[in-house]
């Protein structure tokens, strides 16, 4: 069974933004405002968490990035009540927006705030709905979004490889940030596949997860850098 | 078989989520503006350059139905390797921005005032080509200035041509890399930048080089980096008044007073030089006037190792510059010890008093370790065999005009000279020194007015009396022109890309239209084509092609017949190219020049792998054939300036460019403004740096707004708390602007450059960024409302 995973090298992250940006592009996610930023609903599915430790001159900073940690066992789709999020079979966590009602218990529940809700209509000038990726539904205003693991270039890749009668392979799918990350941070794939980078990867005894006492279980890897341990 | 509801919910979720990928089925009953009809969803990628920076990255564009909607990069492009920075990733911002201009447009009523009318090209054309042979005809043909940055090799040839051949020296052009060409001048007497082998370098000392971010090779420096810090072999020493992300990425960060890294680099120098850590076989056998030496006069003169051991006194650096003795013997003995080892400045450090002389030094360091065209130090690109153009043909007016002085007074009426500072320029045409000049062509992008001298810019501008921009946004500058003729954006249009020479290897990328021209725009080259057509003989004819585009491709041919390296290929492909090619073979991939052009266009471009080692003439171009430590050996007065009393204003401003951002010109990336803030929490709005030691002095608290103010003006911005900036300096970031498209009311400029003063490098005449002085004091309010 596949279960796609993402392994994430810290040492390697010089928290250029290329990520979060490639991310906005692809997922018709909307540039914010001055105002929105102000009122703290920005939407980023991919952001990048900067941690300063020390004093002057002794400063040190860590940069982590964080999409969806897709959760083997996620608590965000516990406590939906209409099924608008569910953990699909390839290991996924995935957002139904026309289901969703809006009620925020996901983006409450979720350890890693890394639910986003739109409290307001999205809004392109006409010029730049030119723009839009047309594999990507836009979100209504009253809907939670996050990331999907750029989950439709997974079902293009799928019928792809159908059209072509062969078997997926696991290069034929990479989510938006992976692809260009320009340090080679990201690193995505199969974990159940033994051969995979992503799984030898997570095995390594650097690869630590985000609050991982909860039992969320995520399938994001980081990899320490130097000393840290997280 | 009984179906549970939360089953069937996961069944239609399932469905749901694959409809997206029919044509946004959902969308259409979520919001109907988005599509009138069902797309046909014909998909192609396009492979081309990005232009966003001078870099060069290879990208394809994803274009469904016309419209281009996703960037990626091209994985055999050698320069990024398939990734693209933020700066790309947002390019198509710029594509579909709402604020470009849309069509050809004439001024009406007052110079000053922001009312045009808009025109056809014809019209447009008519008016510029009668005025340039109104202007040529009464012989007056060099008092018309052509001012622009760099751009790609042909479009400068283009511009050169034509201006040649219409008879004027004036191309003014901008580049904020000017010191440090100089310094290599001084040094090697090359009129270029040299490449740093980060692949091969195992130290990198870096004087506030913003190597991985701000570098027209950042690219490739993050995918080395990458590898290299995972593999645990490179150390970097970033030497900088602030942490910047280069800073934060380093080994060690080593904080230094502004303007004082010149010093830091004459310290270093100085402990390999007492210590006899440098390298005397290269010394010996590549440098001049290391060791005491005879001048033409006959007189003994002091070589560098003497100026050294005799005047430099290590703990009055320590003192000036900052930097504990302890470090500062550290760093030197580290540095030469681990080989090899590099020193980097970059453009920053242009823009303080002693600019030069800092580069020079730190230049200096290369010389004393041997690292110059040496792996894991300084080479030196072999350019792209380009094919040429045909010889011009002037006649007797091109010849009288070319023949006048330049009006930026740089010497030599080369076209291919860069700009000391545009200053000089300003001053000339107010006093109509040596002439008056009665046209300007202002290309894209290519002056920033919120400068302190923007005052004299702006008068200048008033002072010409016809003025064309090929701008496609509308800003300070082009507010001035006559005419506007906007230029299409690179998805739309014919172009070839060099790397910068900061990158080893040379590389051509073929840049091709994704997309028809949107609007009105027409590509700048072509319109410069039509021009020179319009304006007829002796002009045109040396002008024999239909398009730019038949121009860029004759030249491309040169690429073939030049026998060097081959289009783009797999990484394997490509070293065992190298391989062969550094032992003298070459392999034809292609039988002919159709074949070449083909797989040029397909794969997307050209690159030479190999690199040759050890062409003396062509790494040192000085009359000796030696790196010179002559120029280093005249500075005079190493000490920084700074404008503003110390006593009423007590802290040294440190302006920097962010991250991705070095020439301000991000503003209509409204996805690259939100992110570029992102170490501080903040998006759009600006913010100035304080050291928590001075905040808590100042009672000051973190997202306070203050004013900060200097002798020349004061702007009011967010405080963020930093622990990465130095007590006694304050920093604020350049180019950030709180201007989201399609909102014109919400435009909000903060512009830091109205707090320097008018100083400048006492050598390049640069302005200085770091040299003024500023208080902080409250405002009153918070920052969050």
């Amino acid at each position: 069974m596949t279960r796609w995973g993402m392994v994430i090298d810290l040492d390697r992250c010089t928290g250029c933004q290329a990520c979060v940006v490639a991310c906005k592009a692809e997922n018709n996610v909307p540039f914010s405002t001055p105002e929105l930023e102000v009122r703290n609903r920005v939407i980023s599915w991919m952001s990048v968490l900067t941690i300063v430790e020390g004093e002057f001159p002794e400063i040190k900073e860590r940069f982590l990035p964080r999409p969806c940690m897709h959760c083997e066992n996620p608590p965000c789709v516990k406590v939906c009540p209409v099924g608008a999020t569910y953990l699909n079979p390839e290991g996924i966590v995935a957002q139904v927006y026309t289901r969703c009602i809006g009620c925020r218990y996901c983006t409450n529940n979720c350890p890693y705030t890394l639910k986003y809700f739109n409290y307001f209509k999205p809004q392109w000038p006409k010029e730049m709905k030119n723009y839009l990726n047309p594999d990507v539904s836009r979100r209504q205003v009253g809907v939670v979004e996050k990331c999907t693991f750029c989950h439709h270039r997974l079902q293009k890749a799928k019928e792809k490889a159908r059209v072509e009668k062969r078997k997926l392979r696991e290069e034929d799918y990479i989510p938006a940030c992976v692809q260009t990350c320009p340090t080679n941070a990201l690193t995505f794939g199969d974990l159940d596949n033994p051969r995979s980078n992503v799984s030898r990867l997570a095995k390594s005894s650097r690869a630590f997860r985000l609050l991982e006492e909860l039992g969320t279980e995520p399938k994001v890897y980081y990899l320490t850098e130097g000393e840290w341990h997280g | 078989m009984s179906l549970k509801r939360r089953d069937f919910l996961k069944i239609a979720g399932g469905i749901s989520l694959s409809l997206p990928l029919y044509n946004c089925a959902l969308d259409k009953l979520s919001d109907s503006t988005q599509q009138n009809s069902w797309l046909s969803g014909i998909e192609s990628w396009i492979p081309t350059v990005c232009q966003a920076c001078p870099g060069g990255c290879g990208i394809f564009v994803r274009v469904v139905d016309d419209r281009a909607v996703k960037i990626e990069g091209n994985p055999i492009h050698p320069l990024n390797r398939g990734r693209v920075c933020p700066r790309g990733q947002a390019g198509l911002q710029v594509l579909y921005s709402p604020e470009r201009i849309k069509s050809p447009m004439k001024k009406v009523g007052r110079r000053d005032s922001r009312k045009w009318e808009i025109i056809n090209w014809e019209e447009a054309i008519n008016a510029v080509s009668s005025r340039l042979l109104e202007l040529r005809n009464s012989e007056k043909s060099h008092t018309i200035a052509f001012m622009g940055q760099n751009s790609s090799h042909t479009t400068e040839d283009l511009i050169t041509r034509f201006l040649k051949v219409y008879g004027t020296p004036n191309y003014i052009k901008l580049d904020d890399w000017t010191t440090l060409k100089k310094a290599y001048h001084l040094t090697q007497g090359i009129h270029d930048l040299l490449a740093l082998d980060l692949e091969n370098s195992k130290y990198v000392l870096s004087f506030g080089a913003d190597f991985l971010t701000n570098w027209p090779t950042s690219m490739e420096n993050q995918r080395i980096y990458g590898e290299k810090r995972s593999k645990r072999n490179i150390k970097i020493v970033q030497a900088e008044p602030r942490f910047s992300l280069c800073a934060s990425r380093a080994d060690k960060w080593i904080p230094i007073n502004p303007g004082t890294e010149g010093l830091l680099a004459i310290g270093i120098a100085s402990v390999i030089v007492k210590e006899k850590l440098y390298n005397e076989r290269y010394l010996d056998r590549f440098a001049l006037q290391f060791e005491d030496w005879i001048d033409d006069r006959g007189i003994k003169q002091k070589g560098f190792k003497s100026a050294i051991l005799g005047e430099v006194r290590l703990d009055h650096i320590s003192d000036v510059t900052g930097v504990p003795l302890r470090t500062i013997i550290e760093v030197a003995k580290e540095f030469s010890s681990t080989q090899p080892a590099v020193a980097v400045a970059d453009y920053n450090l242009s823009f303080q008093t002693k600019g030069l002389f800092s580069v020079l030094a730190i230049h200096s360091l290369n010389a004393l370790i041997g690292n110059i065209d040496s792996p894991g130090g300084l080479l030196r690109q072999r350019r792209a065999p380009l094919g040429d153009m045909p010889p011009v043909k002037l006649d007797k007016r091109a010849e009288r005009g070319m023949s006048q002085p330049r009006i930026d007074g740089v010497s030599g009426n080369e076209l291919t000279s860069h700009t000391d500072g545009i200053e000089k320029f300003c001053e000339n045409i107010l006093n109509k020194d040596p002439y008056e000049i009665n046209c300007l062509f202002l290309s894209n992008n290519s002056l920033n007015l919120s400068s302190p001298i923007s005052k004299k810019v702006k008068e200048a501008l008033k002072n010409i009396p016809f003025i064309v921009s090929f701008s496609s946004f509308l800003d300070d500058a082009n507010s001035f022109a006559d005419i506007i003729l906007p230029d299409s954006s690179f998805f739309e249009k014919w172009q070839e890309s060099q790397v910068s020479p900061m990158s080893k290897i040379p590389i051509v990328g073929i840049c091709q239209p994704a997309v028809k021209p949107l609007y009105q725009s027409k590509p700048f080259d072509d319109v410069i084509l039509t021009l020179a057509k319009k304006m007829g003989s002796p002009i045109s004819q040396n002008f024999p092609w239909s398009s730019f585009k038949e121009l860029l491709l004759d030249r491309l041919k040169g690429l073939f017949e030049a026998k060097r390296g081959s289009v783009f290929t797999s990484p394997p492909e490509e070293e065992q190219l190298r391989l062969l090619e550094e032992r003298g073979w070459w392999v034809p991939q292609h039988a002919s020049s159709e074949a070449f052009m083909k797989g040029l266009l397909e794969k997307g471009g050209w690159q030479d792998p190999s690199y040759h080692f050890n062409e003396r003439s062509y790494i040192y171009q000085t009359p000796s054939r030696k790196f010179e430590f002559f120029s280093l050996l005249k500075t005079q007065e190493i000490h920084p300036e700074f404008s503003g009393d110390e006593n009423e204003y007590p802290f040294i401003l440190y302006l920097y460019d962010l991250p991705f951002n070095s020439d301000f010109n991000g503003v209509n990336m409204p996805w690259h403004q939100e992110t570029i803030g992102f170490r501080f929490n903040l998006g759009w709005h600006t913010w100035v740096e304080i050291n928590p030691e001075t905040a808590k002095k100042l009672n000051i608290q973190d997202k306070e707004l203050v004013w900060v103010e200097s002798p020349y003006g004061k702007i009011k911005v967010i405080v963020k708390i930093f622990s990465g900036i130095i007590p006694h300096v304050v920093s604020i970031p350049l180019g950030k602007e709180e201007d989201v498209p399609g909102q014109k009311n919400a435009r909000k400029i903060i512009d830091p450059l109205v707090l320097i003063g008018e100083t400048h490098d006492v050598q390049t005449g640069v302005l200085s960024r770091q040299s003024t002085r500023v208080k902080i004091y409250k405002s009153g309010r918070s920052g969050n409302k």
